[in-house]
């Protein structure tokens, strides 16, 4: 399914290592969902302007849509798919859950990997900063006080 | 396999506290939750196939003309491409059947155009092994085209005044005469632009053939309709054509349609014997498909000084494609919100080089409780009395055109009950008198209405060996939560914990649902599955009476309970056993029950699914000025600060009534931004809308109380 024009990717991804086949042009966005099926990952606007794709690459959050898989080599990435351990939730996953800060969901995973960047940025003091910080994040259901109430708990479940 | 299944876990209950978390009303956690936060939840296009090729569309970079040349060479030479679709290439289809299910005319249909009429028409599509070849293909098409002038839009000076639509004309007394000697008059103009459904996840599919059955996975908003338009293309038994949509990523009225996209991958997948996926791109997202219209309007209303309303005038105009029509039925709310004794309403269409427009959230009763209720504030302000009071002496006591009695109306309490929790009697008239500092408070009222639309909608309840019960249904949950409050429904209804409750749904080849739109289908489906569960659940106590076998045999009761999965007699005598222990007992594996809402008479059995029985299309009508009063009522307070020197708007405050539950917040929230964003986008007069001058600064939030909670905000 690919041309000689591939090159292999080695990407480090929620602790396992894959290596991938891929043509130079591949975005980390679509590595992980069409190569590897992590589709936790959501692709909103393939623009960088919608926040659906935020994953981390060597902590920090990034748009997976305008980072290239190449570019992602030898780093580590956490997705939505990685961020539970043992199967215990996250605790920003678990204040979405229990803040109900979504509807479709579509936008979700992006949401709770930008808030875990957030809290650990130190950017998630008051409403204001949850607001200014998260707005890089779009959710078109509209349930912005829920996220923002999501976020401010888990800040404080994550201080505590 | 793709079907949602998710059984109700611990993890993700609602607060126990409340009391009755498994009932119909209950806080009860969205059962799809933990699939959402984790990204276990796989969305249509996230199937994840065997052998999967990936088109892209290639669209018109013209408004208006033809299409004479496709240069596909270079395309077709391109690494990886299989396959290049251009009006010649494209396999014939069939003309579909509309909406309504009104028959098709016999003639073929092309997704892929030749004569242009709009910007980002569909005109060829590439197909290739990968995605990021398919996209690097479909940029060597080389589309010549011979181009005529365009219109734009509703300004167009070619424009013109359109096409009279006569169903729309609503008229009594004389409403010119009335108006002309009135001794209070206004006359207003009120513009809204193309608004855009935009969904968080974009319109696409995966098509897979296997010899004449089709698989589509393809987010939804109404399965059977879709399936029904795939059937009709491609000259398919209705049956043969499977439609999957576990989740979608939100629709807000574009996701109900098959669309030309649809047409093309599934042509291409059996073009080509692959499974094909097309996902539109962002900016296709806007020219694809059609948002809501543009619309015009011009409101005039006749009144005597006191504010009593004489006479109300209403032209309105919307705009449709050149080739498609579509009707935003901007009178529905004018007509029926306020009593006078003279009206007329009257609506044309403009053809413009657009894509055909198309439902976004209130097709209709968005722009017309916009042009009304911004016009009674005119009027408000022009006679000196509060915008609250006007509403209140111009009442509609009945509905003004039927003269008949509503079912409920309860505005006036509404308005009441919210002036009061808003602190409405602080506000003051006069233009920049409430002031913060350097800010600027405006507070604002408006009503809106929407109608009772219904539709037909069944479901399966089965009651497994386990004790455990499913759901089965091909209505959709897009984040409204119908996977949550149909697991309440049968949880109430056969006596279990939500836990112990599957939901299936997002399948067309479970029973049939109609449309999730026109705020229907929570009515349609609880309906839909308590009459299943409650058939089931007398399945079950009839066992338990009768069967021979049955521990309650001998007790020669006329009736048994179930309660927490087990059962029992109403008085507690007697055996107690799960509802696992009475099947096992009665030799049963399972019971199984059909519940529908439809009309007893018309009932179809979901055996026969060769051609989609009638009473399945979609119901909503043609017209949705209704005749008689089925209209909901809704009424809200805002308040906004703009700054004194640079006019910047914050919204502030605003007070929603709602009916419903944990998940009806983020809903009435996402909707009441909708309208204020409206406001912001339109006219200046339209800014002012939700922004009546006054003054006083945001109480705290007020504490919300069932079961009508009032869901304010502060910001």
């Amino acid at each position: 399914m690919t041309s000689k024009t591939t090159i292999p990717v080695h990407l480090d991804i929620n602790g396992r290592h894959h290596t991938l086949e891929l043509e130079p042009r591949v975005t980390l966005l679509d590595a992980l969902r069409d190569r590897l099926g992590l589709t936790g990952t959501k692709k909103g606007c393939d623009h960088g302007q919608c926040g659906a794709c935020t994953v981390h690459v060597d902590g920090e959050r990034v748009l997976a849509c305008l980072t290239l898989a190449a570019q992602a080599e030898g780093r580590t990435i956490t997705t939505i798919e990685g961020l539970a351990r043992e199967g215990e939730l996250h605790p920003v996953q678990a204040a979405f859950l229990e803040q109900d800060a979504f509807q479709c969901g579509y936008c979700t995973p992006g949401q709770i990997m930008s808030a875990v960047a957030c809290i650990r940025e130190g950017h998630a003091g008051s409403d204001e900063e949850i607001r200014e910080y998260m707005a890089g994040n779009l959710c078109r259901c509209g349930a912005y006080p829920h996220i923002v109430a999501a976020v401010r708990q888990a800040a404080l479940e994550v201080a505590s | 396999m793709t079907v949602h299944n998710i059984r109700v876990g611990e993890s993700k209950r609602g607060d126990a506290s409340d009391g009755g978390v498994d009932a119909v009303g209950g806080r009860l956690s969205r059962v799809d939750g933990p699939a959402k936060i984790t990204g276990a939840a796989k969305y249509a296009v996230e199937q994840q196939l065997e052998g999967l090729a990936y088109a892209v569309l290639v669209e018109s970079t013209i408004a208006s003309g033809k299409v004479i040349a496709i240069d596909s060479k270079a395309a077709e030479a391109a690494p990886g491409v299989l396959k290049v679709l251009t009006p010649d290439t494209i396999i014939s289809l069939r003309t579909a059947s509309d909406w309504f299910g009104t028959p098709p005319p016999d003639k073929p249909y092309c997704p892929l155009a030749r004569d242009i009429t709009f910007s980002g028409q569909h005109v060829a599509a590439v197909v290739a092994e990968t995605f990021e070849q398919a996209v690097a293909a479909a940029a060597m098409v080389k589309v010549s085209y011979e181009e005529t002038p365009a219109i734009v839009d509703l300004s167009d000076g070619k424009a013109g005044d359109g096409i009279p639509v006569d169903a729309m004309t609503k008229e009594w007394g004389d409403a010119a005469a009335a108006f002309a000697s009135a001794p209070v008059r206004i006359c207003a103009a009120y513009n809204t632009p193309r608004e855009y459904q935009a969904p968080m996840e974009p319109h696409g599919l995966i098509a897979r053939w296997e010899g004449d059955h089709l698989t589509v996975w393809e987010p939804s908003q109404w399965l059977d309709g879709m399936a029904r338009t795939y059937a009709e293309w491609f000259g398919l038994p209705f049956e043969n054509v499977r439609l999957v949509s576990p989740y979608i990523g939100g629709g807000f009225g574009s996701k109900a349609l098959a669309l030309g996209h649809g047409a093309i991958a599934a042509s291409a997948a059996k073009m080509l014997g692959w499974p094909v996926r097309l996902v539109m791109t962002r900016p296709q997202t806007f020219t694809g498909y059609g948002g809501r219209a543009a619309t015009r309007q011009t409101v005039t209303i006749g009144a005597e000084h006191d504010g009593k309303i004489q006479s109300i005038v209403h032209r309105g105009v919307n705009e449709t494609s050149i080739e498609g029509m579509w009707v935003e039925p901007l009178g529905s709310v004018t007509s029926i919100m306020y009593a006078t004794p003279n009206f007329s309403s009257k609506q044309n269409v403009v053809r413009v080089n657009s894509v055909v427009p198309g439902a976004m959230r209130a097709p209709g009763e968005n722009p017309s409780a916009f042009g009304i209720e911004s016009a009674i504030d005119e009027l408000a302000y022009e006679v000196g009395i509060d915008p609250l009071e006007i509403r209140l002496r111009n009442y509609a006591e009945q509905d003004p055109h039927a003269k008949k009695a509503w079912s409920t109306r309860q505005l006036r309490e509404a308005f009441a009950v919210g002036a009061d929790r808003f602190g409405w009697a602080r506000r003051t008239p006069e233009p920049r008198s409430m002031r913060d500092g350097n800010q600027l408070i405006g507070w604002g009222v408006a009503a809106g209405t929407y109608p009772v639309r219904r539709a037909y909608g069944e479901a399966i309840v089965r009651i497994l060996a386990d004790g455990s019960v499913e759901v089965e249904s091909s209505s959709i949950d897009m984040g409204q939560g119908t996977y949550t409050i149909l697991a309440q429904t049968a949880a109430e209804t056969v006596g279990v914990s939500a836990d112990d409750v599957v939901v299936k749904l997002g399948d067309s080849h479970f029973p049939r649902a109609g449309v999730a739109g026109g705020s229907r289908l929570a009515g349609v489906m609880t309906g839909a599955v308590y009459k299943a569960a409650t058939s089931a659940l007398d399945q079950l106590i009839g066992l338990a009476i009768s069967d021979p076998r049955s521990p309650f045999n001998a007790l020669q009761a006329n009736t048994l309970v179930v309660a927490n999965g087990r059962i029992g007699s109403p008085r507690g005598e007697g055996p107690d056993v799960s509802i696992a222990e009475l099947l096992k007992s009665v030799g049963r594996d399972r019971i199984e029950a059909t519940g529908d809402t439809m009309p007893a008479i018309r009932a179809p059995r979901i055996a026969t699914r060769t051609t989609p029985p009638s009473p399945w299309r979609c119901r909503t009508p043609r017209a949705t000025i209704p005749a008689t009063p089925g209209a909901r009522i809704s009424s809200r307070c805002a308040s906004t600060r703009i700054s004194a020197r640079c006019g910047f708007r914050a919204w502030c405050r605003r007070w929603i009534r709602a009916v419903s539950t944990i998940r009806s917040w983020p809903k009435a929230s996402g909707r009441a931004a909708s309208s204020w964003a409206s406001a912001r986008r339109c006219s200046k007069k339209a800014s002012w809308t939700a922004a009546t001058a006054a003054s006083s600064t945001p109480t705290s939030p007020i504490t919300s109380s069932r079961p009508m909670p009032i869901f304010p905000t502060s910001r």
